[in-house]
């Protein structure tokens, strides 16, 4: 009997349970896809790093799906208690006729578990599906190939999707027989009839509030982007970011009294159609749903700014890493070992050879390299970062708090360092016998640098004999490769400085692979890093220690980390999207159903239906719009403070394809909720 | 409204029975003002701004629209009230507002749905005596359904309808108020007892 009162009161009250269901499935279909992803990986060419990667991306995944079960956990308690909210009447005439509360709730269970069930499946079924799809995407993130194409189903991840709904689930049977039981027959019965009470501010305490409110946000927004230096550690970002709530907070607040106002003293506009109506019903509105419309501000501020960052870091790490890595292989070791007992005579005597020796020592093939330049890195306790920086140790106590000082600066002789520019095809320099050079990418070191240089700290002094800079700034250059800019200062000096031999810090060995095609530089890579090859194993069994840097391990890594990153994004993106969304359409369809009677009463003065429509379409499309441009807003200023943080020097035009996608993935979905809300309420007022 | 099956009604020279679509919407927004028991009055708009809706919805201009509002207030008597909402004045003042509301466009005629039925006596004459004055001021014609012999005496035609069916007809003619209540009160008995739906 009560499985049959549930069935027909689902299928009676199917409209109002649509965007529920859309969004319950949603959010199933998206936790199967990213927690499906080990399957995936099966059907991947990939190498052993990248798929270590992938693995590490896997369990950040993991970890973050927790946080994402815990948002949806709260938006299915949210939209079931919307959904008992709309049925207070009729459970109302059930207790009149003498049905418990505990048998209420139990149509609510049976109610529960069928959607649950139900939309546990539909998700799965197109999580399955849709996780093929994504497949492809993942081949393409990493630039592997998909070797073999299978149809993949991951029980793992859909075991784990039932653990975790089946909590949620739980929780929201656990709310609703909460809810049911503090309810009285009296409330339920006259819920219908109950009018809002209409709560009006003071419009003079509005447009005050509004002004301070803007202040404050101008003041967050200058911080994080004029003032940025000011927000140097966590606590400093915290402000800021609480600031921008309360300050959010408070421009919803009086946002609507604000416009009232400004609108009222334009009799013209205030005046036309049904403008009064529909403004009214704003002020109305948003007077009951600061906090939500708080929320959802919130959270797609963070869907955006994640979004478009983290799809432009792809796109400035690709090119960095392009400029970056300019051949296959840096190879280094440390010159000079000390004869102090911690070193075997063969490393000590190793330690004097270049590189191209060593390799030869221990059957490395030398002809698999080609274009082989060596040089010597120079450093001594003559020159620190304490004689070079000592006119603005203060700025780098604050950016640098764990540098130490009596670190040795970097020396490369300026003929060894034009011989690897020349290689890389970057900028070579020439000297004067009394001149040197400094060299440096990474910005901030680069700053404090060109401050040094530029107040007076110029002349470094080496085996006695002084150099003065050409330059009153840094000059761009490297010698190592990495993923990105992070030379933090080399000194280039005359090839006629008294350089020793004891200063001899390291020995650097560029080359290129002697190959024609991927699989044979791969070969080569193999033989040289892996210590299973020869010549690794014998290196590691006469403990020589040989770093390097390949070009395609560098691309892995990098292409791998900014991969996580946006798969992280997106999954956060989309769930926040779809959490905001869906808040929003409750809301509103909540609100429709409300004011029914209002919509009735425009009717009977002669109000026609397209008046009628339009007056909803604009009042949800205003609802939809302002939370969406507030949080425009903060991203443009979320998106700059988070480019300057990942010290990203991206140019406007680079962020436009980024956004764009961003702006796609929005109006799909934002816009699918604000269509299925406006039909929605247009079904709920239109009358039987 | 509901479409009538047979017969016609005719107002102001138009078969209504016959209008469609946007012609039948004008038709109730120009030539018609409802009044209902309970008011219907929008909670959210002062009393001012619930007045004047029935004109901007009709596109009148601005200046027109304040003049007309502040017009048909002093009539009824509700300048005091005008920027006030809904839930701050009376139950008669309510309906004094929603009957400004159903008056202003000018209609030809005003259907009143037992308009004192949720009123005090007090507020229910000072109503009905509004609605004496507008009837000869403004020329509208008001036709009002009520249950109750005394709302009905302020008529200055009754039809009695009982069982859906029109039973008898009394005209005010020159009688005062008073005797023609007892004229009421007398078809009244005689309809046994109660009073049914009275125009």
């Amino acid at each position: 009997m009560l499985f049959k009162l549930s069935i027909k009161n689902m299928k009676k009250s199917f409209k109002d349970y649509t965007i529920y269901f859309i969004t319950l499935v949603l959010g199933v279909a998206i936790f199967y896809i990213f927690n499906s992803l080990d399957s995936q990986k099966a059907m991947l060419d990939v190498s052993k790093s990248t798929s270590e990667l992938i693995d590490l991306m896997l369990d950040m995944l993991s970890y973050v799906s927790v946080f994402v079960s815990i948002i949806l956990g709260f938006l299915i308690v949210y939209a079931s208690n919307f959904l008992i909210r709309r049925r207070k009447k009729e459970f109302g005439i059930y207790m009149t006729l003498g049905m418990g509360k505990r048998k209420i709730s139990s149509i609510l269970l049976i109610e529960t578990i069928l959607i649950g069930i139900i939309s546990l499946g539909v998700g799965l079924v197109i999580g399955v599906f849709g996780s093929q799809f994504m497949s492809i995407v993942i081949a393409k993130m990493f630039n592997a190939n998909m070797s073999r194409y299978q149809f993949t189903f991951s029980s793992t991840a859909c075991i784990k999707t039932c653990i975790y709904y089946s909590i949620m689930y739980l929780l929201v049977m656990l709310f609703n027989t909460l809810a049911i039981s503090r309810y009285k027959l009296i409330d339920l019965l006259t819920a219908v009839k109950k009018n809002e009470k209409v709560k009006i501010k003071n419009p003079v305490i509005s447009i005050i509030i509004f002004i301070l409110a803007s202040l404050l946000l101008s003041f967050a927004y200058y911080k994080v982007t004029g003032g940025i230096n000011t927000l140097s550690t966590g606590k400093e970002i915290f402000k800021v970011i609480v600031m921008g709530i309360i300050a959010t907070f408070f421009i919803f607040y009086s946002l609507s009294g604000f416009i009232l106002k400004l609108v009222q003293s334009c009799k013209k506009i205030y005046l036309k159609n049904t403008n009064m109506f529909i403004l009214r019903q704003i002020n109305n509105k948003i007077n009951t749903t600061v906090i939500s419309m708080t929320i959802i501000c919130i959270m797609l501020f963070m869907t955006i700014t994640v979004l478009s960052s983290s799809l432009s870091l792809k796109n400035s790490m690709t090119q960095d890493l392009e400029e970056m890595t300019p051949v296959d292989v840096n190879l280094y070791k440390t010159a000079n070992l000390p004869d102090n007992g911690e070193y075997t005579s063969l490393q000590i005597e190793d330690s004097k050879l270049p590189i191209s020796e060593t390799l030869k020592s221990f059957d490395f093939d030398i002809n698999n390299l080609k274009d082989i330049e060596e040089i010597y890195i120079y450093a001594t306790n003559e020159l620190t970062l304490n004689d070079t920086l000592n006119n603005v140790l203060e700025d780098v106590k604050k950016q640098f708090p764990m540098l130490r000082y009596e670190t040795a600066e970097t020396i490369i002789k300026v003929s060894d360092y034009n011989r690897i520019a020349r290689l890389y095809g970057i900028d070579e320099y020439q000297l004067d016998d009394n001149e040197y050079i400094l060299l440096c990418d990474f910005d901030s070191m680069l700053n404090i640098r060109n401050k040094a240089l530029k107040e007076g700290n110029d002349t470094i002094k080496i085996s006695g004999e002084e150099y003065k800079s050409k330059y009153n700034e840094c000059k761009s250059g490297f010698v190592l490769m990495s993923t990105s800019h992070t030379n933090t200062g080399i000194i280039l000096v005359p090839d006629s400085c008294k350089l020793t031999d004891d200063m001899k810090e390291q020995a650097l060995l560029v080359a290129n692979y002697n190959a024609n095609s991927d699989d044979e530089k791969e070969k080569i890579e193999y033989m040289l890093t892996d210590t299973e090859s020869g010549f690794g194993k014998k290196c590691v069994d006469m403990k020589i220690e040989l770093d390097g840097m390949t070009k395609i391990s560098l691309v892995e890594a990098s292409v791998g980390v900014t991969t996580i990153v946006i798969f992280i994004a997106i999954y956060l993106g989309i769930i926040f999207l779809i959490a905001s969304s869906a808040i929003l359409a409750l809301k509103e369809l909540t609100e429709s159903s409300d004011n029914k009677q209002r919509y009735s009463i425009l009717r009977k003065i002669g109000v026609d239906e397209k008046m009628i429509n339009k007056s909803l379409f604009v009042q949800i499309g205003i609802f939809f719009i302002i939370p969406l441009v507030l949080a425009i807003l903060h991203s443009i200023f979320g998106i700059k403070f988070a480019l300057s943080v990942m010290s990203m020097q991206t140019k406007p035009e680079e962020l436009i394809p980024s956004i764009v996608l961003t702006v796609i993935f929005m109006v799909v979905i934002y816009g699918a909720y604000f269509l299925a809300t406006y039909f929605g309420s247009k079904n709920i007022i239109q009358e039987e | 409204m509901i479409r009538s099956h047979v017969g016609n009604i005719i107002v102001n020279n138009h078969d209504i029975t016959r209008l469609k679509g946007n012609k039948l919407n004008r038709f109730r927004r120009e030539e018609l003002g409802f009044i209902f028991q309970d008011f219907n009055l929008l909670d959210t708009l002062t009393s001012y701004e619930n007045i004047s809706l029935a004109l901007t919805i009709q596109k009148v201009n601005v200046k027109e629209i304040d003049k007309r509002v502040k017009d048909i207030s002093k009539k009824l008597d509700i300048i005091d009230v005008l920027d006030k909402y809904p839930y701050q004045i009376s139950g008669g003042q309510k309906q004094r507002v929603a009957s400004a509301r159903a008056l202003i466009t000018n209609p030809k005629l005003v259907l009143a749905d037992e308009p004192t039925g949720a009123l005090d006596s007090k507020s229910a004459r000072q109503l009905l005596e509004s609605f004496e004055n507008l009837n000869q001021e403004l020329k509208a014609t008001i036709l009002m359904v009520t249950h109750d012999a005394f709302t009905a005496s302020y008529a200055d035609r009754i039809l009695f309808i009982k069982d859906g069916k029109i039973f008898n007809e009394l005209i005010k003619g020159k009688d005062t108020r008073k005797e023609f209540f007892e004229k009421i009160i007398d078809v009244v008995t005689l309809l046994g007892g109660e009073l049914n739906d009275v125009i």
